[in-house]
């Protein structure tokens, strides 16, 4: 089951290689870590930043603080959204949306983290 | 490099569908459950849900989801409660969601006072005529989903049709039949001749009631719309309340001659009470020969052929 597991996992992933979008990282390769276990590892896109930097934590220094006004959440609301729809215009689900897997390179730009 | 840290997802943007079943089937709709998430920590800085065990809590318990909240008009601009609830079919698709809040930022953009003066698909409406690309938004959000009008429809129908946007007309026929014969009384009353035209080749209660119970051609004949009534009335609208005030209201009106009101009348009255019927027609003003008229060609023959 694991193994069934860690194919489709990688199906899905090396689908989403495949077919680039330019608010879901680049992923360069898929692979095993550990024959016995079900890690695997993703080597994507460099992200300096996720959206759980700017939602929580001072850990940055210099990152500017985040605001919670309308329109700031819509321009990192869409970038988001516009990954999640294709990705499931791709037949695909994410299964774990969270402001960690929301990543940007240059504020304040964001990427889904597939 | 970045390892899978589990294979459903992570402990407080988990879908409530999840929380039973480990195996359970992640659908596109879980996804948008963690969305919903994000978007309500954004906007307040706080996580709604901080655990399973505390999503589990709210959903046994039926708490409110936002509470009294500070920030519930932007929570509520931005359709959180829609996307947070616990039946995955209720809520809205990434594609839809999408739409929606393009819309929404269409709207934004240009006139914050619509915005907050009401409905937000009639506002997008309003401002359609400026901007013909966000027609086929509008129009699909209505498609989809035509209870998005709320009631509306016969605004937006009057503005879509006044410029021309006929995909929302278009969309605006898949609204509910109530809310199209709300729509036609909306239009009676406005005297929206174009609207009226549009409602009455739809399927379509012409002769529904409102709260008051007065017709679409209560209201226009109250109103001397006499184009309106003409259409009404061609298009077979009933009598239903025929007061003599009201009724020689209707007489003044061009295009409607004496006779077709009667047969209308009694037509509608006679079936269950030709007492009735002979007590509306002494109500009306008429003359000696007038009535003799009427009980000769419409009453009589009428009673006879019961």
């Amino acid at each position: 089951m694991d193994n069934e597991y860690y194919e489709n996992e990688k199906r899905a992933v090396l689908k989403l290689c495949q077919s680039s979008h330019q608010n879901i990282l680049q992923v360069y390769e898929v692979g095993q870590l550990r024959k016995q276990t079900v890690f695997f590892f993703i080597d994507m896109e460099l992200c300096s930043f996720t959206l759980a930097h700017y939602l929580r934590g001072s850990e940055v220094p210099k990152l500017v603080k985040w605001e919670s006004t309308l329109e700031r959440i819509l321009d990192v609301l869409q970038p988001i959204v516009e990954g999640l729809v294709f990705i499931h215009e791709q037949g695909e689900v994410h299964r774990d949306i969270k402001p960690e897997n929301s990543m940007s390179k240059v504020s304040p730009y964001l990427g889904l983290m597939p | 490099m970045r390892r899978t840290s589990s294979r459903r997802g992570t402990d407080g943007y988990r879908a409530p569908e999840l929380l039973d079943d480990p195996n359970g089937s992640f659908s596109n709709k879980s996804d948008m459950w963690s969305l919903g998430c994000i978007l309500f920590e954004m906007i307040t800085g706080q996580q709604r849900f901080r655990s399973d065990y505390a999503l589990a809590l709210y959903t046994v318990q039926k708490e409110p989801l936002f509470g009294d909240s500070p920030f519930l008009p932007t929570l509520s601009l931005l359709f959180v409660s829609e996307i947070l609830q616990i039946d995955p079919l209720k809520r809205p698709s990434a594609a839809r969601f999408r739409r929606m809040i393009k819309i929404r930022r269409f709207v934004q953009s240009e006139d914050t006072f619509l915005t907050l003066s009401g409905d937000l698909m009639l506002s997008a409406i309003h401002l359609s005529y400026l901007h013909g690309e966000m027609e086929q938004d509008i129009a699909m959000e209505i498609m989809e989903y035509p209870q998005c009008m709320e009631g509306a429809v016969g605004e937006a129908l009057e503005i879509a049709l006044m410029y021309g946007r006929d995909q929302i007309a278009e969309a605006l026929r898949k609204c509910s039949r109530s809310d199209l014969s709300k729509a036609l009384r909306y239009a009676s009353s406005r005297g929206s001749a174009s609207a009226v035209r549009f409602l009455l080749k739809q399927e379509i209660d012409i002769n529904a009631p409102d709260e008051d119970g007065l017709t679409a051609l209560d209201i226009a004949v109250k109103r001397q719309i006499s184009g309106v009534v003409a259409m009404l009335w061609e298009s077979g609208a009933k009598w239903p309340h025929s007061s003599s005030r009201a009724l020689r209201e209707l007489l003044a009106m061009e295009n409607v001659s004496l006779e077709q009101v009667l047969r209308r009348t009694v037509a509608s009255v006679l079936p269950q009470n030709p007492v009735e019927a002979s007590w509306q027609i002494s109500c009306t003003p008429l003359s000696l020969d007038e009535t003799l008229h009427t009980w000769s060609v419409v009453l009589v023959p009428a009673i006879l052929s019961r």
